[in-house]
């Protein structure tokens, strides 16, 4: 298992595993720790690495043409834990579906900088899409 | 405040009397501060953001019971990033039917432990089980 140089980078990794559906990746940015947690939007939460990696296969496996831009960001840290707050921008085939406001924590391990939270809640009322958004 | 816990304590006890005063003595003086509420399109940000939507809060009668439990951290000397499961019990339940995600992180500043951070959301929302018990541990399913 590889860490990451900094949190930053250990996010971008978070964000380009979800976009290319990659399992493995995922696998990677988070801690080899029983006390990761993982809470999906509206879901319930999932605790340890077993669970939580689980959930990323499912959530995954159903990954085509996804675009997440991660903005907003507030960084809260100190030493040797970062927590962002982000705002998800989820795009599908160029449509904008969705946005997740996010609490994300990384650590400092052993290994690097490794995903120890996750924290996503449903924006109840998010901007309407452009209307020229991916259409012809 | 000499430690997350005693900071979390703090909060719950100012959420609880609806005490705004309190519940901004828990929050650190910075403009970094970022507080989003269950439901809420976006988060609030600094101190005068985050103590508006302190006082909306207040402003509503709470009339749900709420159990906190904490269900998760990562702590270091200087911080802590702490997830609380709160069991929600609504108007007319006997028992809990829901529950919801606090993610909170405290730092450790010259004051003391501080709330810098602080991020509440709906959970699974389930009918109560034969037995009248709900059960906050389990397979619910969601999508990202």
């Amino acid at each position: 298992m590889a860490g990451y140089e900094s949190a930053q980078a250990a996010e971008q990794a978070f964000y380009e595993a979800f976009e290319h559906g990659s399992l493995a990746m995922m696998t990677e940015v988070w801690a080899d720790d029983p006390d990761i947690v993982c809470v999906h939007p509206g879901g319930e939460r999932l605790q340890g690495r077993e669970a939580v990696l689980e959930s990323w296969g499912e959530i995954l496996a159903a990954m085509q043409d996804v675009v997440v831009r991660a903005t907003d960001v507030v960084v809260l840290g100190h030493g040797n834990l970062v927590v962002h707050h982000v705002r998800e921008q989820l795009f599908v085939d160029g449509q904008r579906r969705g946005v997740v406001l996010a609490t994300n924590a990384y650590r400092l391990t052993t290994e690097g900088w490794q995903m120890v939270l996750h924290h996503g809640a449903p924006d109840p009322s998010p901007p309407p899409a452009l209307e020229s958004a991916g259409l012809h | 405040m000499n430690s997350p816990e005693e900071a979390r304590a703090a909060y719950y006890a100012a959420f609880r009397a609806a005490d705004i005063e309190a519940m901004m003595r828990v929050w650190a003086e910075r403009p970094d501060i970022v507080c989003l509420h269950p439901g809420s399109p976006r988060a609030h940000r600094g101190v005068a953001e985050v103590m508006e939507s302190w006082l909306l809060v207040f402003s509503r009668e709470l009339n749900i019971r709420i159990e906190p439990r904490l269900v998760a951290g990562s702590e270091t000397d200087t911080i802590a990033c702490l997830l609380t499961e709160e069991l929600v019990t609504r108007p007319g339940d006997l028992t809990p039917t829901g529950s919801i995600f606090v993610s909170q992180t405290y730092r450790k500043l010259e004051q003391g432990w501080r709330l810098v951070q602080h991020h509440a959301s709906h959970g699974r929302r389930a009918p109560p089980n034969p037995a009248g018990v709900f059960v906050a541990e389990g397979g619910g399913q969601s999508t990202h």
